[in-house]
């Protein structure tokens, strides 16, 4: 083992005496663009909607929930799916969310949420947890398709108007603030 | 000797970009992901 380890460092550290540098070169930056693809086709894969429901944990509570929602049907078809609201886009954010998910992986094996009463039970915590986010990031997946400036105040109903064209506008509020509990169901909000 | 020799050029070769580089890479973005997670824990979500 040692005298393999030996011959295959020597190897290693030595200019090559049967590949040029031209193969060695080219084959290495073309092993890179293959893995980089690779890379970011498992990523995008992991930000699908089929690969979110593919859990039950998922499936049967939150995305049963969504459906009768304006984020998922509605007059034009536009629609929000899972990652648009829950997966920063940026890139350094996006794989912390990414390595955040073990977290998920965790309690998929040990069956944290795994019945609907424990989801229930463990609702308002989880739902705390995105609030606390979007309030920290002023919203910003929401804003990644609702442009304040493009809000047409005369359009929107008279409350709708007053609250968006005062506290929203003055950044003392952020979406969240309000809308709370329109893509899934609110938690239990009346225990601690 | 020189068959052996190319042998083991090449598989070091394909070893280096196969296995050890998409690995290493690997790590190094999954590293970096949970340091930021970790740093997210202590000062709160970004943006606060």
């Amino acid at each position: 083992m040692r005298d393999f380890l030996r011959r295959y460092w020597r190897t290693l550290t030595r200019p090559s005496a049967y590949y040029s540098l031209g193969f060695l070169t080219i084959g290495g930056f073309v092993a890179g663009v293959l893995f980089w693809g690779a890379f970011n086709t498992a990523m995008e894969f992991t930000n699908t909607e089929q690969f979110c429901i593919a859990c039950h944990e998922m499936r049967d509570n939150v995305y049963q929930e969504i459906q009768p929602t304006i984020h998922f049907t509605n007059r034009s078809g536009v629609r929000a799916k899972c990652s648009d609201c829950h997966v920063p886009k940026d890139w350094t954010h996006k794989m912390a969310r990414k390595m955040q998910a073990s977290k998920e992986v965790w309690g998929w094996i040990f069956g944290t949420i795994s019945t609907r009463e424990k989801f229930l039970a463990k609702r308002r915590e989880l739902a705390e947890r995105e609030w606390v986010r979007m309030q920290a990031n002023d919203s910003l997946e929401c804003r990644n398709c609702h442009e304040f400036g493009s809000m047409d105040f005369t359009r929107q109903s008279k409350r709708a108007a007053q609250a968006h064209s005062t506290s929203l506008q003055s950044g003392e509020k952020t979406c969240i603030d309000c809308h709370k509990g329109i893509a899934h169901r609110l938690p239990d909000m009346a225990k601690q | 000797m020189s068959e052996m020799q190319k042998k083991e050029e090449f598989r070091t070769w394909l070893f280096l970009t196969a296995v050890l580089a998409p690995v290493l890479a690997v790590l190094v973005v999954s590293g970096y992901g949970f340091v930021v997670w970790i740093s997210q824990i202590i000062g709160g979500p970004p943006g606060s």
